[in-house]
């Protein structure tokens, strides 16, 4: 109520100062006086795609459109004679009252909450191509009558801001029927008052023509990206192709998704180049968009491998979350896509998706599991049965289906390596390996193994007469249950980052 | 010959000038401390643009713009029948002068706030050095307009169904009164200087308002053209016995 306070001051003062510069000389003042200004609450809205329609079903879309928008008027209780209503083109533009203190964010919740379930009615009954999509700006500013239609900075923003192509993308890669996107200083003033919608920064980008500078975006039943400071790129088509499910980015919410993939920037590398180096400091963690990794840690005896990561895993969490020296060494195979989130960023993103931070941690913790799970299972069961296991999980997580039941791994990985996975020595490898060919398991060639028949290899998991074990699909499991609690005694959105003070995961070997 | 009584309302015009010239000063920096950006830059906008918005009104009712732009090395050579659209649909010439604001004020924010062009040392204020800005942009305004009226009335002229009576180009009946047609020549006679400000005196806007609108000193000055031109006007018509 104070920051109010002292705001209004403020404003008196500003207006003052206004009064006594060269637009209050008697003869400007009288000047502006001619041209009347209206406190209005301004609503563009222009419907996507409707360009691409021919004319017939045009008029519809704008029949339709016009329906949805006075049956949300109407709900979020704006009087139809206290509201003007101009066509434009594909969209057109409402003038609101402004109202008064604590109506408007209420106004505004209601109106976008109104249209949304509006065009959600509407859409339902129509095919997937005809149903509508609308993207919505909102301002509020002094309007004036200006020839044909009203007039002023604040309807100049309005409009730039409905047409600018960030948030055209926004609409285009939601999965939603609404994009509503805000002034700053409309979200400032009033939306930050509203805490009950997440409202994320969407720049427009400077080089859009008088771009109308920061805004806020809101993608009704779905988070919005949060893009700091800058605008969405141009979507990376590979961001769009599915993340395989048992991976980090399949378990995020779209929202929490692309927000993750725009905090970062997006890097390339080569075979063999080092993502991350064990011993150092970690300041950033990646998130990989293509291509594979290899991890490995340093041993006595060399460098052991531990696992195998691709597209849509997170790597170099472990050093962020404790603020250890790295444990791994962190190898791209081949060309590998990642997008690079700086620890600031990724603790800005926590706050400003909570829900993501879960999804993370027990990201990190089923990780953490699956080393535990393979110490365990080095001791209590066969090598063969560890080597099945290490190709079954690999099948099943980075092969690619044969239509006969098999599946094929496209990994460059040596046999030695492959023993690694499994805590076998390289020469028990070669010999189960050798004895898999021959029973027609698998068949192993440059850069691949084809597993003929997963359903026999699944048999050779459990060695006969031992209990069966279930296939360890370690994403999917939950986190050990000291993770658990350490995330549930606290309310996730209060969760200070690092999180949870994991100790730095040791070494299967150690 | 200038009395003290006139010295003294200079000079005190002068003061009231820098002053608010400072306070212009203050704006400014004050709209820096927020980016030029914000609630308060948007009011400061909105106020620019209504005062944009009457000033080029104006000056489009009197045809005096085409003379302001002429002077920066933008003749357009208007035709008449521009002008008498210019003159008599308000319609028309808001949405020019709308326009017109609506892309000076971005590039008065570029070049003039953030580009430190203007300064309180340039001698402009900053309602002056806007109206700069917007004579810049008009030119191009205006042509963009006439070529929108060139191709709808090509579509026109091929559809015979759109096409109406060519109406007398003087169509509003004030202005076709014996009286009105004398104001306007004797408006057409008035010097370089007094012909700007008879008009507006005519359209009804204040000597404050002219002074602001034809860049004269100060309401006093506007006051003085008129006297002036009212005691030629005076002296003539005794000659020719009206």
């Amino acid at each position: 109520v104070t920051a109010n306070q002292d705001d209004r001051d403020e404003d008196a003062r500003f207006e003052a100062l206004l009064e006594q510069s060269s637009l209050g000389a008697p003869g400007a003042r009288q000047l502006r006086e001619r041209v009347p200004l209206a406190r209005k609450l301004l609503v563009a809205w222009d419907v996507q795609g409707l360009a691409r329609l021919s004319a017939r079903p045009a008029d519809k879309v704008q029949e339709r459109v016009a329906g949805v928008l006075a049956s949300a008027f109407g709900e979020a209780g704006v009087a139809p004679g206290s509201r003007e209503v101009y066509q434009q083109g594909d969209g057109g533009l409402a003038l609101l009252p402004a109202g008064n203190g604590a109506d408007r964010p209420r106004l505004i919740i209601s109106l976008i909450d109104a249209l949304d379930s509006g065009l959600r009615r509407v859409n339902e009954a129509l095919a997937p191509s005809a149903r509508l999509r609308l993207r919505l700006a909102l301002e509020e500013g002094g309007v004036y009558q200006a020839g044909h239609g009203p007039g002023g900075p604040s309807v100049a923003a309005v409009s730039r801001l409905v047409d600018a192509a960030n948030v055209r993308n926004m609409l285009e890669d939601s999965s939603g029927y609404l994009v509503v996107v805000v002034t700053d200083h409309l979200y400032r003033d009033i939306l930050a008052y509203a805490p009950e919608r997440t409202f994320a920064r969407a720049g427009i980008p400077s080089k859009e023509k008088g771009s109308p500078g920061p805004a806020w975006a809101y993608l009704p039943g779905e988070r919005a990206a949060h893009v700091p400071g800058t605008a969405l790129r141009a979507p990376d088509p590979r961001d769009r192709a599915a993340w395989p499910e048992a991976s980090l980015m399949g378990s995020l919410t779209p929202g929490d998704r692309a927000a993750l993939l725009a905090a970062g920037t997006r890097v390339q590398f080569s075979d063999h180049d080092i993502l991350v180096m064990e011993g150092d400091v970690g300041d950033a963690v990646y998130v990989l968009t293509g291509g594979m990794v290899k991890i490995t840690a340093g041993t006595e005896a060399g460098a052991a491998m531990l696992a195998v990561r691709s597209r849509g895993d997170l790597i170099g969490k472990f050093a962020i979350l404790n603020g250890m020296p790295r444990t791994a060494t962190v190898r791209a195979v081949g060309t590998v896509g990642a997008v690079r989130v700086t620890m600031e960023r990724l603790s800005a993103l926590t706050e400003a998706h909570p829900d993501a931070l879960p999804a993370i941690t027990r990201s990190v913790t089923a990780k953490l599991r699956s080393e535990t799970e393979r110490r365990a299972a080095s001791r209590n069961r066969s090598a063969q049965e560890r080597l099945a296991q290490v190709i079954y999980d690999l099948a099943t997580e980075y092969g690619e289906k044969s239509p006969d039941g098999g599946a094929v791994i496209f990994l460059p990985l040596t046999q030695a390596e492959l023993g690694e996975l499994a805590g076998v020595a390289v020469a028990t490898t070669e010999r189960l390996l050798a004895e898999f060919r021959r029973d027609q398991l698998v068949q192993t060639g440059y850069r691949k193994i084809t597993v003929r028949d997963m359903a026999s290899l699944g048999d050779r998991l459990v060695a006969p007469g031992a209990r069966p074990t279930p296939v360890i699909r370690t994403d999917r499991l939950e986190a050990p249950v000291m993770m658990v609690d350490a995330v549930e005694s606290t309310s996730s959105d209060q969760l200070p980052w690092p999180p949870v003070p994991l100790s730095a995961p040791r070494s299967p070997r150690a | 010959m200038r009395s003290a009584a006139d010295a003294n309302g200079d000079a005190r015009m002068l003061e009231e000038s820098l002053r608010r010239r400072a306070a212009d000063q203050q704006l400014r920096d004050e709209l820096a401390r927020h980016d030029f950006s914000g609630r308060r830059y948007r009011r400061f906008e909105e106020e620019l643009a209504r005062y944009g918005t009457a000033v080029l009104r104006a000056w489009m009712h009197s045809g005096y713009i085409f003379r302001l732009v002429a002077s920066r090395g933008f003749p357009l050579y208007p035709s008449a029948a521009e002008l008498d659209v210019l003159c008599h649909d308000h319609e028309a010439r808001d949405d020019l002068a709308n326009m017109t604001v609506a892309v000076a004020l971005p590039r008065f924010r570029k070049h003039a706030l953030i580009g430190g062009g203007w300064t309180y040392e340039g001698g402009a204020s900053l309602p002056t050095y806007f109206m700069g800005a917007c004579l810049y942009v008009f030119p191009n305004e205006f042509r963009r307009c006439r070529a929108q009226d060139e191709k709808r009335k090509r579509q026109d002229r091929l559809d015979p169904a759109m096409t109406v009576p060519e109406s007398d180009p003087v169509h509003d009946p004030a202005v076709q009164a014996v009286g009105n047609i004398h104001v306007l020549e004797r408006i057409a006679a008035a010097g370089r200087r007094a012909r700007p400000i008879v008009a507006l005196t005519i359209d009804g806007y204040s000597q404050e308002e002219i002074a602001e609108l034809t860049g004269t000193q100060s309401a006093r000055a506007v006051e003085g053209v008129l006297y002036r031109w009212r005691a030629r006007e005076k002296g003539l018509r005794e000659v020719s016995g009206e």
